[in-house]
């Protein structure tokens, strides 16, 4: 992938528009930046840094071994920005992009990514909305995430490392490549290697296979169930069938039965006329067995009620007696009571004549008619007297006789209703006896008018009928029950048969998981063995490059890389260099990322900001001398007046350099700086602040804060 | 002889050895190298063309 251009607007000190041309017409692969410091070298840096990958992470930090990333640059805010700052706190809209141009393999790249304010004035990123987009050969724009992803497939995040190269980190990754932890470099290392594809192959394999066996293990399942089904299927067939003969057999049974009973009816229609006959005979059959178990009960009531008759007709006989024993104990009741009041009465009347003492009880006083008083008295009581002698002089049985008497009798006295219920039930049993006669009648009047051999076979078809018919009500539920359990059959066959569907093995799923584990098999087999080898390759690499750039290559002849990419380097005698130079140090580092970006295999131009850093000037000059190779990829430095000059590099790597610029600010310039004049007939005018060229009467302003982006000629080479 | 070739070189070794056939194993390592760079939580797609690939290779041998 080749840069074609890119694209600046109010980033970093590039306020407005500008337009870096990498296109060149010579076969360098050379590219510079030289400037001051904080003339905008590292923003472009950072620029293309935040095209690709949308962020600007600030230098990292090692600390005995282990990296801590560093914080991302905020777009807008307070401190360092990535926005220009003019147009971050001047300018109507505050927006900011950069468009890179490419040449790649599909074609020629775009990618565009911008921020713009979603506010007024935005204080965070949060108020920022940032768009990208790629566009790639003739194929569809991609936006948002589409565009990022895209952006990996030939930029990939995980290898910025190795293609932007920070001069200032070079100790950074030289810490870490001599540390004995690899866990800052591991992930790039691996990445770089190639591993990624062999990695995420491995991952892609697994989890096809996992699918697939997932889809192989659901159909042996499925096809398990469904042989089962089958099996089951083919059993219910056969209980089915026999279901379905039983039901048949007792179809034919019961249609037999209703073809008996159709001939059974036949037959008696030929005994029509006699058939009410017939019925008539036997419902009095019914009725006269029904009379005589009446009659029975009634006969048994009328002996029970039978039982007391006796007493009935003695009672007749004895009742007189009885009632005249009654009254003759009323009668001697009556007279003893007449007798003890009669008694009594003469007692009083003697106790009043013994008392009388011819006194009044009141006064005292002789009472008058006393003689006539006590003479009524004592005919009273001469009265009483013999009265109580006739009472006496009466003969009575003795009452307790006459109780035992009347006792006696009323042992023999029926209930009151006894009478009544002896006839009754007489008259009930007499009165069923002469229905039964009347039936009996009627039965031999009918008999008589058929013939016996007429009524036995016309009793007999009776009976066939209904043998028939109760044979056709049983035939019919059986057959009814029978049919419930041959639907009951079907239902379960179908149920069976529609699991017997699925489940068909497909031979080209296992053939395909086949091949997949032997992938996977081999892509775990070059991964354990490939490390090696490549561990190996970038040895080889690194010791020839280092023996390329390094000054002293008759004393620091090989880098050693061990199995974690620990890297040392070696002396002539092929043991590990005690205290070798920073210099020395430094190209070690270089070489063994220059080592692992070739390998990586990625086509991709090098970004190298501050590459002179520490290195002397032998270094600086073999660094360029190698990586500035002829039809190379292409390598950008970034490089401060202090590492390297213009005119030097332009003198000592002619041929080599493609394109160079200058960023300056105007107060920056002692000669003119206008495009084609580059006189030094300048006046300085320190009062105006300002420098005119007397050459071309060009002016400019020395307190000017608009940096410049100068285009350095580059002499041609012949 | 670049980085690929020298992961081809091995993963020829180790897949014949599996009993893969060279152009198989070729076209699969071709396709893992060219899709490398995409990140592990968007390979749907990817896996979707090797399985394709894969097939396409299982059919044309028989």
């Amino acid at each position: 992938m080749k840069l074609q251009h890119l694209v600046l607007h109010n980033i970093g000190p590039f306020h407005g528009r500008y337009n870096i041309d990498f296109t060149s017409e010579s076969s360098g692969s050379g590219y510079a930046f030289f400037a001051e410091n904080n003339r905008g070298k590292t923003s472009i840096y950072n620029a293309m840094r935040w095209c690709l990958f949308g962020k600007v992470e600030e230098r990292a930090k090692t600390v005995e071994g282990r990296r801590y990333k560093g914080a991302t640059k905020a777009i807008v805010g307070e401190g360092k920005i990535l926005m220009n700052d003019v147009a971050y706190e001047s300018d109507d809209v505050q927006e900011m992009s950069v468009i890179l141009f490419a040449q790649g393999s599909r074609g020629t790249i775009q990618v565009t990514r911008a921020a713009k304010s979603m506010t007024k004035f935005a204080r965070s990123d949060d108020e920022i909305e940032v768009s990208l987009n790629v566009k790639i050969g003739d194929a569809p724009l991609l936006e948002g995430r589409k565009a990022q992803e895209a952006i990996e497939s030939f930029f990939p995040t995980d290898l910025a490392r190795f293609f932007f190269i920070d001069g200032e980190s070079l100790e950074e990754y030289t810490e870490m490549m001599q540390a004995s932890s690899q866990s800052g470099l591991k992930d790039e290392v691996n990445a770089v290697l190639g591993i990624p594809a062999l990695v995420r192959g491995d991952e892609d394999l697994t989890r096809l296979r996992r699918t697939l066996k997932s889809k192989i293990d659901s159909t042996t399942k499925a096809a398990k169930q469904s042989t089962k089904a089958r099996d089951d299927a083919l059993a219910q067939k056969r209980i089915l069938k026999e279901k379905m003969v039983v039901s048949d057999e007792i179809k034919k049974k019961l249609e037999a039965v209703l073809e008996k009973l159709e001939q059974t009816k036949k037959e008696m229609e030929t005994h029509a006329e006699l058939a009410p006959i017939v019925e008539e005979i036997r419902s009095l059959d019914t009725q006269i067995e029904l009379k005589k178990a009446n009659l029975l009960e009634s006969a048994k009531d009328k002996a029970s009620e039978a039982k007391i008759a006796w007493k009935v007709m003695l009672w007749d006989r004895c009742e007189t007696v009885h009632d005249d024993f009654v009254s003759s104990q009323e009668l001697a009741s009556t007279a003893e009571a007449t007798r003890k009041s009669t008694i009594k009465s003469i007692e009083d009347l003697e106790r009043d004549l013994a008392d009388m003492s011819g006194l009044c009880d009141a006064c005292g006083q002789p009472l008058p008619d006393l003689e006539k008083y006590k003479n009524k008295k004592k005919q009273e009581l001469d009265q009483r007297t013999a009265v109580l002698e006739k009472l006496n002089d009466q003969v009575h049985v003795s009452q307790d006789e006459l109780a035992i008497k009347v006792g006696d009798l009323k042992k023999l006295r029926p209930l009151d209703d006894s009478r009544t219920r002896i006839i009754a039930a007489d008259e009930k049993w007499k009165r069923m006896k002469n229905d039964l006669e009347s039936l009996n009648e009627q039965h031999r009047h009918l008999n008589s008018k058929l013939t016996e051999g007429k009524k036995e076979d016309i009793v007999e078809l009776g009976e066939r009928k209904g043998r028939q018919e109760a044979m056709i009500q049983r035939r019919q539920n059986e057959w009814k029950i029978a049919r419930g359990e041959v639907e009951l059959a079907e239902l379960e066959l179908n149920r069976l048969q529609k699991l017997t569907t699925g489940g068909e093995v497909n031979s080209e799923d296992h053939k395909l998981d086949n091949l997949i584990g032997k992938l996977i098999v081999t892509v775990k087999d070059t991964l354990l063995s490939y490390r090696e080898s490549a561990r190996k390759k970038v040895e080889l690499l690194a010791s020839e490059t280092f023996r390329k750039m390094n000054n002293a290559p008759e004393v620091y002849t090989d880098i050693r890389v061990d199995k974690d990419f620990k890297t040392t380097i070696l002396n002539s005698k092929g043991r590990p260099s005690r205290d070798p130079s920073s210099g020395a140090v430094s190209i070690m580092t270089m070489s063994v990322i220059d080592a692992l970006r070739q390998v990586s295999g990625l086509d991709a131009p090098v970004f190298f900001d501050t590459p002179g850093r520490s290195l002397d000037e032998q270094h600086k000059e073999k660094l360029l001398e190698y990586f500035w190779a002829p039809d190379g990829q292409q390598f950008l430095i970034f490089a401060h007046s202090g590492e390297f000059t213009v005119d030097e590099t332009l003198e000592n790597f002619s041929g080599k350099i493609a394109r160079a610029y200058t960023i300056s600010l105007p107060g920056d310039h002692k000669t003119c700086y206008k495009e084609g004049c580059g006189s030094d007939d300048v006046l300085h005018d320190a009062y105006g602040k300002k420098n005119t060229c007397n050459s071309c009467g060009f002016v400019w302003d020395l307190t000017s804060q608009k940096t410049l982006l100068l285009p350095v000629k580059i002499k041609e080479v012949v | 002889m670049d980085n690929f070739d020298l992961l081809k070189e091995e993963f020829l070794i180790h897949g014949k050895k599996n009993g893969l056939a060279p152009e198989l194993l070729e076209e699969v390592l071709q396709f893992l190298q060219t899709n490398r760079n995409y990140a592990a939580g968007n390979r749907e797609h990817i896996r979707r063309d090797l399985l394709k690939l894969l097939k396409d290779s299982l059919g044309s041998k028989s």
